[in-house]
């Protein structure tokens, strides 16, 4: 199936795993959705990465951080499905924090 | 970055098992590891077992972090390659920017929750209209629902642009109706006889040969097969 249309950016199999682990009472999957789902992950990696490089560049950073996902997913309506995993992330990252991330930031 | 090489040698064995504790860390550095014994392979019955045979093997093996719960089995299924995640994030950006290895994960598992958050949706309409199966109108509709609009016509050109090339390819073959392909029209959000077959050749129905278009993507070819 995956060979179909030629390469896609992203695996067939993979989108369809993930699609059938939302719910347990996901059955049937026809073989074009995971096909729409490859190009609209593309575009929404586009989107959440651009959102994200926004609020880097506010930053005046060169070195995209979660955080700046995080920001962009709060500041981002269509987002709000996310907020719960950006902030469980950066919450528990708060404990942990690397030397080289705030290198990163003391030089920009 | 590191990797846990311990997993090398049981590369087949553990893609066999259905229900083996089969967990690879996501391709950085930060990702908890536990190794299997080879004797934990054979094993294919509930999760409590593999849990089980993980402590009795924790002495022994190399363990790198806590027994992680049975959600996380097989965590390389639960998201896309981090590499194709990643190239798709440098096209939309400048070429001197960096990306940090905890924002590429955060993208990662971001993805893997849209692809689960428009597929609930999906599925809830297909319910609703007593249908099994999640089709591309579905997942679109689910995307138009929950505020990606910006989204819809692309993708709706794409899935028009597929099957034409699927229809160019199916002409040229001169294939024969197969039965569980069904010509369905309907217009999105309305509910349409799924189960009939329009037994239409290639060259008949709505087809625009000047166009190679079908009218206004509201004609859908449905491949319906169990992958």
């Amino acid at each position: 199936m995956s060979g179909r249309m030629g390469p896609h950016s992203l695996p067939l199999a993979r989108i369809k795993k993930i699609m059938k682990k939302s719910g347990d009472d996901v059955k049937m999957i026809s073989g074009e959705a995971p096909i729409v789902f490859s190009k609209a992950c593309e575009l929404f990696i586009q989107e959440l990465t651009k959102r994200s490089w926004m609020v880097t560049m506010q930053g005046k950073r060169r070195t995209l951080h979660k955080e700046d996902v995080a920001s962009a997913v709060i500041a981002t309506d269509i987002f709000d499905f996310l907020v719960n995993l950006v902030s469980d992330e950066s919450s528990n990252d708060n404990l942990a924090e690397t030397p080289s991330e705030e290198m990163e930031t003391f030089r920009s | 970055m590191e990797r846990a090489d311990g997993f090398s040698q049981f590369p087949n064995k553990l893609a066999r098992t259905s229900s083996a504790l089969n967990i690879h860390p996501r391709d950085d550095s930060t990702a908890p590891a536990v190794t299997p014994t080879s004797a934990t392979t054979n094993i294919t019955t509930s999760d409590n077992n593999i849990i089980n045979m993980n402590d009795i093997n924790n002495q022994s093996e190399q363990q790198k972090a806590p027994q992680p719960p049975s959600c996380f089995l097989r965590e390389q299924d639960q998201y896309l390659p981090i590499a194709n995640v990643i190239r798709i994030m440098r096209r939309g950006l400048p070429p001197h920017a960096k990306i940090s290895d905890d924002a590429k994960g955060t993208v990662q598992e971001c993805v893997s929750e849209f692809i689960s958050f428009i597929t609930g949706e999906a599925n809830d309409r297909c319910h609703h209209e007593l249908r099994k199966t999640i089709t591309a109108e579905d997942i679109i509709w689910a995307m138009g629902k929950l505020g990606f609009d910006n989204y819809l016509e692309p993708l709706t050109l794409f899935l028009s642009r597929y099957r034409e090339g699927e229809n160019q390819r199916n002409s040229t073959r001169r294939e024969p109706n197969m039965g569980h392909r069904a010509v369905d029209y309907r217009q999105v959000g309305v509910p349409g006889p799924h189960e009939s077959v329009y037994n239409l050749g290639p060259h008949q129905g709505f087809y625009d040969p000047s166009t190679g278009l079908y009218l206004q993507g509201w004609i859908w070819f449905k491949f319906w097969w169990w992958i």
